[in-house]
């Protein structure tokens, strides 16, 4: 049967050699202890929000959107969010224009920014309340873009009404990056990124230095130099990091002209009207994030101080306010910001039913020495109007209950108390003093569904926007002398949404909302002052459609559109918002990669607005294409070239209506479109490494 | 020859199989069987085992064997197992999985000869990879709005039945909502029990559940 009988030796080899085989295994198995089964992995998509989102207009702009998007300007990662439209009226560095649910954003009237915790928007501001300044990001180094539209939203407070926008950086990267980019129009960029591991947790670390002329006859000479420093420990239920950011940059303005100018052949259509306009900004960070996840719930923390600055020279009516030395000024902002947020989520369930109850407390203090207005002519000073020194502190706290009434049901009920001082220690003692404001603000969704991966939403809640500071104490008019009314400090808003948001189609999430939004009085731009100020209560409502498809992990198409209707409320002139954009539209289509290959597509459409409260006197649409085309040589090689405006549309970035005197003009002026022309085509060709 | 060649392998592996048995018995009589969660794979001799169909089992019991090494070689690393789970014990030493799994291969080629030979091993309880077919708990929505993540260590008596009898956390995953849904789901699962040589038997076993969040 066998042969044990032929070779014994070797017989008895292999048997103790089996035996022990054997015997190794039935130990190892069966002496250690209880049995561990392999690993259940369950896993979820960030980006499947039909089941958890708060609202139809909600979401998250991935990091690889932002790869794959060509940036004329920083801010444009921004342009991400459906209905978003960035512009420019003057130099690189300075804030951008925002558009976004009906409104002419200014540089961040109702629009909510934050950066790793730290608020963006600057209330008080020598330029424009609110202004939000993008420039110190680095694209690369965004963990993604959360937006949340309307003021429906606990944790947000002032300048949310339209929208709230909150980033942050990655404290890890995948790999580290080096950029080197070169264009046409003296664009020059430089951009270094990494996290190296260091005693048990990751330093990243990011540089960037940047240069961009633009189109014009006065150079803008843009010149930045942005710094990024973290030491981060832990991971995303466990926290903490401490960031540090620098940035410092200086340009030269071509502000909007009056369109008369270029039509006159006074200047061409790249022209300036006042060479000697030009800024330059610096801002300063350190701050710390942290985040604690217990049996009890999250707590999560941040405090932070911001050394800001801002320089500004613009004229923007030329000679009309005096004839000799013209109407050049000076904005000065430099400032310290400090503050905290402290929130924790306790999640529980009630009756075997999920319920999160949040409580959140948020200080900020702005200490502003000086905010400034000077009259200048070629930047030097002739006269100060206005030069103030304001402490402005706010303290809000915040409540929130999620509860998950069924498996179709879920509600969010939030309520939030913003409280404000300030003390206005102004150059005129008429319009020094000190004011005080809040405001309670009930919050209030209802979510139903999902039924076929689609989910309906009705958003109800009521936020605000504060005013500039000094208006708040201001008795006489700095420029002219003239008595003035004091302004509300504290303008409420109030806001309903009913969206749907659907994922029935695989791969394509889509959004529908229709929205409304009731604002007690509109921060609009002020060309005398070159500021922004209150005016007029509005009501606003429009229709917002969102969609986003990744049929394969190498291709995305996105299409958004957004129409919206703008009215003041007792507006004797006309009740149209001037520069409230009526459609906006964008598509897009971006490949990463094929054979190597890859590409995008984008279109903007950015539709007419009234530029004067009567519909008098309108701006023109604009579409503007961009692309992309480049080439991955290995994992560790990238090289792609952009075109911006790929067809050369001769289109303004922002259109303005108001009266402006060129030299010889009648005294009073002439009312007239001033434009602001966008970028004509321009390439950038930029070669990645991973390192 | 080939063939002569093959039985004789077959036939060493089932005397050393025979032997591993016996060891196994003088081993049980020192430790309490059964009582302990570190006994439950303990092989036994029951007379009774050995009167039912050897033939048949004992390929049977090579086949699961080689299968459940060959999972555990290829998904479950074993060092990140002991760390998560220091209380227990890597089942598989490095040296056992590499050495004996080219001999049971070799064995699981001449199967057919070994089922003509009435010698018997008895291979201890196999969890093999079949529970991975139950379904997975749901990722809590509310977990996924407060991007909850973490690995929960849950402890479960499989009864004989192959039916979760205790299901009781081991190790948190730092949010109770987590542990929550991985209790319910486990709860309804199905196992393939524990086995005393040819009959199941309930036993403790560790099934950790990672819930993780990806963009």
């Amino acid at each position: 049967m066998n042969n044990e009988s032929t070779n014994i030796a070797s017989l008895w080899k292999l048997t103790l050699g089996i035996f022990i085989i054997v015997i190794g295994y039935a130990t190892a198995v069966f002496g250690g202890g209880v049995q561990t089964l392999e690993t259940v992995e369950i896993t979820d998509s960030t980006e499947n929000l039909v089941g958890s989102a708060d609202s139809a207009t909600e979401g998250t702009i991935m990091p690889k959107q932002i790869e794959d998007r060509p940036l004329l300007r920083t801010g444009e990662i921004l342009e991400d969010v459906p209905g978003l439209i960035i512009s420019q009226h003057s130099g690189e560095g300075k804030a951008n224009q925002y558009y976004l649910r009906g409104f002419n954003l200014d540089h961040g009237t109702d629009m909510a920014t934050t950066m790793a915790g730290m608020p963006i928007n600057e209330p008080t501001h020598a330029h424009g309340q609110g202004y939000t300044d993008l420039n110190f990001l680095m694209p690369e180094l965004l963990s993604g873009v959360q937006y949340k539209k309307g003021p429906y939203y606990a944790d947000q407070g002032d300048f949310s009404a339209a929208g709230a926008v909150i980033m942050d950086y990655r404290n890890v990267l995948e790999r580290n990056i080096a950029v080197v980019g070169m264009g046409t129009e003296g664009y020059r960029r430089i951009l270094v990124v990494g996290s190296p591991e260091l005693a048990g947790g990751h330093l990243l670390y990011g540089f960037e230095a940047y240069h961009h002329d633009g189109p014009w006859v006065n150079p803008d000479n843009y010149n930045k130099l942005n710094g990024v420093l973290r030491y981060s420990r832990g991971d995303g239920q466990n926290s903490f990091s401490i960031t540090a950011m620098g940035y410092n940059g200086t340009w030269n303005a071509t502000n909007q002209v009056a369109l008369r100018a270029i039509d006159e052949g006074l200047i061409s259509r790249y022209g300036s009207l006042s060479p000697t306009d030009a800024g330059n900004s610096y801002r300063y960070s350190l701050s710390v994030e942290g985040q604690q996840t217990s049996e009890n719930g999250i707590t999560r923390e941040n405090a932070y101080v911001i050394k800001y600055q801002m320089n500004l020279w613009n004229n923007f009516e030329y000679d009309l306010e005096d004839q000799v030395n013209g109407d050049q000024f000076h904005q000065y902002d430099n400032r310290v910001t400090s503050g905290f947020n402290v929130s924790h989520d306790w999640i529980t369930k009630l009756a075997g039913l999920d319920m999160v109850n949040t409580i959140g407390l948020q200080v900020r203090n702005d200490d502003i020495n000086p905010v400034g207005l000077y009259h200048t002519v070629d930047q030097q000073l002739i006269s100060v109007t206005e030069q103030d020194h304001v402490i402005q502190t706010s303290g809000s706290i915040y409540v929130q209950n999620r509860f998950q009434w069924s498996e179709k049901f879920r509600s969010i009920a939030g309520l939030r108390e913003d409280y404000y001082y300030w003390d206005v220690m102004a150059n005129n003692p008429l319009n020094s003093g000190e004011a005080h404001g809040s405001l309670l603000s009930p919050k209030l969704s209802l979510i139903f569904g999902p039924w076929e991966k689609t989910e309906y939403y009705i958003n109800a809640g009521q936020g605000f926007h504060s005013n500039d500071g000094r208006g708040a104490t201001m008795r006489v008019d700095p420029l002219t002398g003239e008595p003035t009314s004091k302004v509300t400090p504290l303008v409420r808003a109030e806001g309903l949404d009913i969206g749907a948001r659907t994922a029935v189609i695989p791969h394509a999430q889509s959004e529908l909302t229709f929205w409304a939004l009731n604002l007690g009085s509109e921060l609009v731009f002020d060309g005398d002052h070159g500021i922004t100020t209150p005016s007029y209560a509005s009501h606003r409502y429009g229709l917002e459609w969102a969609n986003y498809y990744t049929p394969t992990s190498w291709f995305t198409l996105d299409a958004d559109l957004a129409l919206s209707h703008a009215r003041f409320v007792g507006d004797p002139v006309g009740p149209y918002i001037p520069g409230s954009p009526e459609v906006v539209a964008s598509a897009g289509a971006s490949v990463d990669s094929i054979d190597g290959y890859l590409g995008s597509l984008r279109m903007r459409y950015f539709g007419p607005r009234p530029l004067y409260d009567d519909d008098s006197v309108r701006s023109n649409a604009s579409t503007i294409v961009d692309a992309r085309i480049g080439y991955k040589f290995s994992n560790n090689w990238r090289i792609f070239l952009d075109c911006f405006n790929l067809f050369n549309a001769q289109v303004s970035d922002i259109d303005y209506f108001y009266v402006s005197r060129l030299p010889g003009e009648p005294p009073a002026g002439v009312a007239d479109i001033s434009t602001h022309p966008a970028d004509p085509r321009e390439f950038r060709l930029t070669l990645a490494a991973n390192f | 020859m080939r063939y002569q060649l093959a039985g004789l392998r077959v036939s060493l592996l089932i005397h050393a199989a025979v032997l591993t048995l016996i060891f196994s018995v003088s081993r049980l009589y020192v430790t309490p069987p059964l009582s302990v969660a570190i006994d439950i794979g303990i092989l036994t001799s029951a007379p009774d085992a050995f009167k039912k169909d050897l033939q048949g089992q004992v390929v049977h019991q090579l086949k699961r064997l080689a299968k459940r090494m060959e999972v555990a070689k290829t998904v479950v690393p074993p060092q990140e197992k002991l760390s998560e789970t220091p209380a227990a014990e890597n089942p598989l030493s490095k040296q056992g999985e590499l050495t004996t799994q080219k001999t049971l291969d070799e064995a699981l080629n001449s199967g057919e000869a070994a089922s003509r030979n009435s010698a018997a091993v008895v291979v201890g309880p196999v969890f093999d990879a079949a529970y991975l077919k139950n379904p997975k708990p749901q990722y809590p929505l509310i977990a996924r709005r407060m991007k909850l993540e973490g690995t929960v260590i849950l402890q479960v008596l499989v009864s004989s039945e192959g039916k979760p009898e205790i299901v009781r956390l081991g190790k948190s995953s730092g949010s109770s909502v987590l542990d929550q849904a991985a209790l319910t789901a486990v709860q309804g699962w199905s196992f393939i029990p524990a086995r005393q040589g040819n009959d199941p038997i309930s036993a403790w076993v560790d099934v950790p559940l990672r819930f993780r969040l990806v963009d």
